[in-house]
């Protein structure tokens, strides 16, 4: 289930966000995005799962992408069949009000599988075993989401995009926020979850890429810079300049 | 010494409402007695009690207000879900309404009414003229404040849902109105407020008679209205309309205690 | 374009767009109405009389001037104790009170705002008479504490770290309020505009107080008509142009109340920039 950008450009009233990326994602796997702050990373995600909806607030295409052979802009997607198949971790997750259990559930019982109640609680006690939240705290079926910390928020958040099982997940920092025990959880559950899925790991960290991606991406001001290659070649053959002031910037 | 100036005009403020009670009291004081509450009128208003009136007070705001609540949610819904992904000159047309809706004064809303439903329609003064004048003049009131309500929850609430596949209905009926519930009531509350306050609307629409109704199409006097027909219309009746509007006092502080219990904001700067 | 794409909810938002709009439509609506009304017996005689400077539709005077004279000389007169007023009180509620006075503060001003006008009105006009004065006093008590909240929520939206960069630059009371004054002008104009609107509509109270004579050079002891206490006080027994007429008064006021929300509006736009 890759995901493909063809010549994709990206601008809103006139100012080109992304410019002619030509990509192919794998199927499984990590693939790095990196960057400096606005160069479009974001953006990028945003505009995958139609969040980002060309024609209107200004923004206008050029060039495509496709998912599982078929524009993703094509009349007959519905964004929300979409975005169930490409799902989205926002770099600050908001917590929705009631138990760990129910938030995890609520997109698979309100969402168009429709679960029942008593299955999709059935389906979040597994998920949130799974990120390893459930070991965590005292109860996942009595702890409000809002008790969490920022690292086990996060895991929530991971946990309820992977409940309506997605094929690819797009992430979107998810750890620049958190300290090195929080990120480590984290990045452990990332690298299970790639055995099944594509992840698409937005990062400005190059060391967090280098531990973690397959391949990788860099974007200066909406150019992709160096293609998509695999993450060795990249951080070997540095040819741009912007490269390695981000790489001696953001090396921890 | 600016802490001084300031807390005496905030003290100002605060003598002003202890007048405005203190003085309709004594005002008032020889009106009241034990039945005051539940008798009837008479004479023309200047002797008994006032029971009828309060009753179609109650009865016109709350038919009013039940009658605004859901055309202003799904107006709330039109502009927050749908015009939002539309261009934004229909957004700031709406809201330019809106806001224009809660500016215009309540005696042209009552003109307009009584031409339109009493006069057009044929309804007269009437119960229902008043209760669909009061309604229309209250929903852009309540538009204002479910939409503030909505856009002041947290910003990413909408594309949290959003990036979980799940649809605009399921979105707004399931995350953002139970997240806004204590907007949505204070807003009520207030538009409760204004319909009690409200005369000019009421006054060409639903009528002065003092009687009990014995249907929608029977015309009623609110509160509101009574105080100004005591006032200018009956002679001798200053005294009734001063105990008339110590009620309406009282119901403005009841309504205000409500306010202050389910907000309770944090002052903090 | 997301909206043909969402097909089985297409209908249910079609549905609630139009419930939705009519609330708006119908202020449209409204505006429309007084228009047409007024309108229909306009001819250009009747026009220039319109302008003319005396209302007494008995002799078929129908001059609005003086009304609308009387409108806006009301709200105006207001403004400056609303203001003068109004900003300190809200400062005390924002910086200065302690939690127990903020908790009263805010039921006094909540208290106020929601008074209904016929309360206010027979108060006035029991203490201070029939008048210009009163009318102004009237107007202050309608008008001033919604200012105070509207001065208060824009308070509430500074930058929580102003208060602590002020007081860590060393500066005391008086140069903090200034400070935040600089900081929160633009709102405080626009809830200026908001309530010099609302002075503009008020009716009923006024008429407690505002006698029946319209002038075209109030003064504070003389007695004062508005468009819209004209309205309250003829609709009863206006026929034919009169009643026309009314609604081009209603048309008047309808138009100084929309120029104050485009105006405010341009500066809650400037603000948010």
């Amino acid at each position: 289930m890759s995901i493909e950008y063809n010549n994709f450009s990206l601008s809103k009233n006139e100012e080109t966000i992304i410019s002619s990326l030509s990509l192919r994602t794998a199927s499984s796997g990590i693939i790095a995005v990196m960057g400096v702050s606005g160069s479009g990373k974001s953006t990028l995600l945003k505009v995958t799962n139609r969040i980002i909806e060309p024609g209107l607030e200004g923004w206008h295409i050029n060039g495509d992408i496709s998912f599982r052979g078929k524009s993703i802009f094509s009349p007959d997607v519905k964004p929300e069949n979409l975005r169930q198949q490409i799902g989205l971790v926002l770099q600050e997750p908001v917590a929705f009000r009631g138990t760990m259990v129910e938030n995890v559930a609520f997109a698979l019982r309100f969402g168009h599988l429709k679960i029942k109640r008593q299955h999709a609680n059935k389906m979040a006690e597994d998920v949130l075993e799974q990120v390893g939240l459930a070991s965590e705290v005292s109860d996942i079926n009595r702890v409000k989401a809002s008790e969490l910390s920022g690292g086990q928020l996060q895991r929530l958040a991971i946990a309820r995009a992977i409940a309506i099982k997605p094929k690819v997940l797009m992430m979107d920092e998810p750890t620049s926020a958190l300290d090195p025990i929080a990120t480590e959880s984290i990045e452990q559950v990332v690298l299970q979850l790639s055995d099944e899925i594509l992840i698409v790991l937005v990062t400005h960290n190059p060391s967090q890429a280098r531990r973690l991606a397959d391949e990788a991406l860099f974007m200066e001001k909406g150019k992709s810079v160096h293609g998509a290659q695999s993450i060795d070649q990249l951080f070997r053959s540095s040819g741009s300049k912007a490269f390695d002031q981000f790489l001696s910037v953001h090396q921890q | 010494m600016i802490r001084i100036i300031c807390m005496c005009c905030a003290l100002l403020f605060l003598g002003l409402i202890l007048a405005i009670g203190f003085d309709l009291y004594t005002e008032a004081a020889d009106v009241f007695y034990d039945g005051y509450l539940t008798d009837k009128p008479s004479d023309l208003g200047t002797k008994g009690g006032i029971a009828p009136i309060i009753l179609n007070t109650f009865i016109i705001v709350g038919l009013a207000i039940a009658i605004a609540f859901p055309f202003s949610l799904a107006a709330a819904a039109t502009y927050t879900m749908v015009l939002k992904s539309q261009p934004t000159t229909l957004q700031r047309l709406f809201i330019f309404l809106i806001d224009l809706g809660i500016g215009i004064p309540r005696i042209v809303w009552g003109l307009a009414g009584a031409a339109i439903f009493s006069g057009l329609f044929g309804l007269g003064f009437s119960i229902i003229s008043g209760v669909l004048t009061l309604a229309l003049l209250l929903s852009p009131i309540l538009t204002f404040g479910f939409i503030a309500g909505i856009e002041s929850l947290e910003k990413q609430l909408k594309i949290q849902c959003q990036v979980l596949g799940l649809t605009d209905l399921v979105t707004f009926w399931m995350q953002l109105i139970p997240s806004a519930k204590s907007a949505l009531l204070t807003t009520t509350l207030i538009a409760v407020g204004r319909g009690f306050g409200d005369a000019a609307a009421l006054l060409f629409t639903s009528g002065i008679a003092s009687r009990i109704p014995s249907s929608i199409l029977d015309p009623a006097a609110t509160l509101s209205v009574w105080v100004f027909q005591l006032t200018t219309a009956i002679p001798g009746g200053e005294k009734r309309a001063f105990a008339a509007a110590f009620i309406l006092f009282t119901i403005t502080l009841i309504i205000q205690g409500c306010l202050s219990i389910s907000n309770k904001k944090r002052f903090s700067l | 374009m997301s909206l043909l794409a969402r097909r089985s909810e297409f209908f249910f938002w079609c549905f609630i767009t139009t419930i939705g709009g009519i609330i708006p439509i119908s202020v449209g609506g409204l505006i429309v109405y007084l228009f047409a009304e007024g309108s229909s017996i306009i001819t250009w005689d009747l026009f220039s009389r319109i302008l003319s400077n005396s209302w007494f539709p008995a002799d078929e005077e129908f001059g609005i001037l003086p009304l609308i004279v009387g409108t806006i000389t009301s709200a105006a007169a207001v403004l400056p104790l609303v203001v003068c007023l109004g900003i300190p009180s809200a400062l005390y509620f924002v910086l200065f009170a302690n939690e127990r006075a903020q908790t009263i503060f805010s039921m006094v001003v909540g208290t106020l705002s929601g008074l209904p006008s016929v309360v206010v009105g027979i108060f006035v006009m029991e203490v201070t008479g029939i008048n210009f004065t009163s009318a102004v006093i009237v107007l202050f008590l309608l008008v001033a504490p919604q200012f105070i909240l509207m001065v208060a929520t824009s308070l509430f939206q500074l930058h929580k770290g102003l208060l602590i960069s002020a007081k860590a630059l060393g500066l005391g009371d008086f140069g903090i309020t200034v400070l935040i004054l600089r900081q929160i002008s633009l709102p405080v104009f626009g809830a200026m505009l908001v309530s010099l609107g609302r002075g503009f509509g008020e009716a009923v109270a006024l008429t407690f107080v505002a006698g029946n004579v319209a002038t075209m050079m109030p003064d504070w002891s003389g007695p004062i008509r508005t468009l819209t206490t004209t309205i309250v006080l003829e609709l009863d027994f206006a026929t034919g142009a009169h009643y026309s007429i009314l609604h081009i008064v209603a048309l008047s006021v309808t138009l100084l109340i929309a120029v104050t929300v485009i105006l405010s509006g341009i500066f809650s736009r400037r603000n948010n920039q």
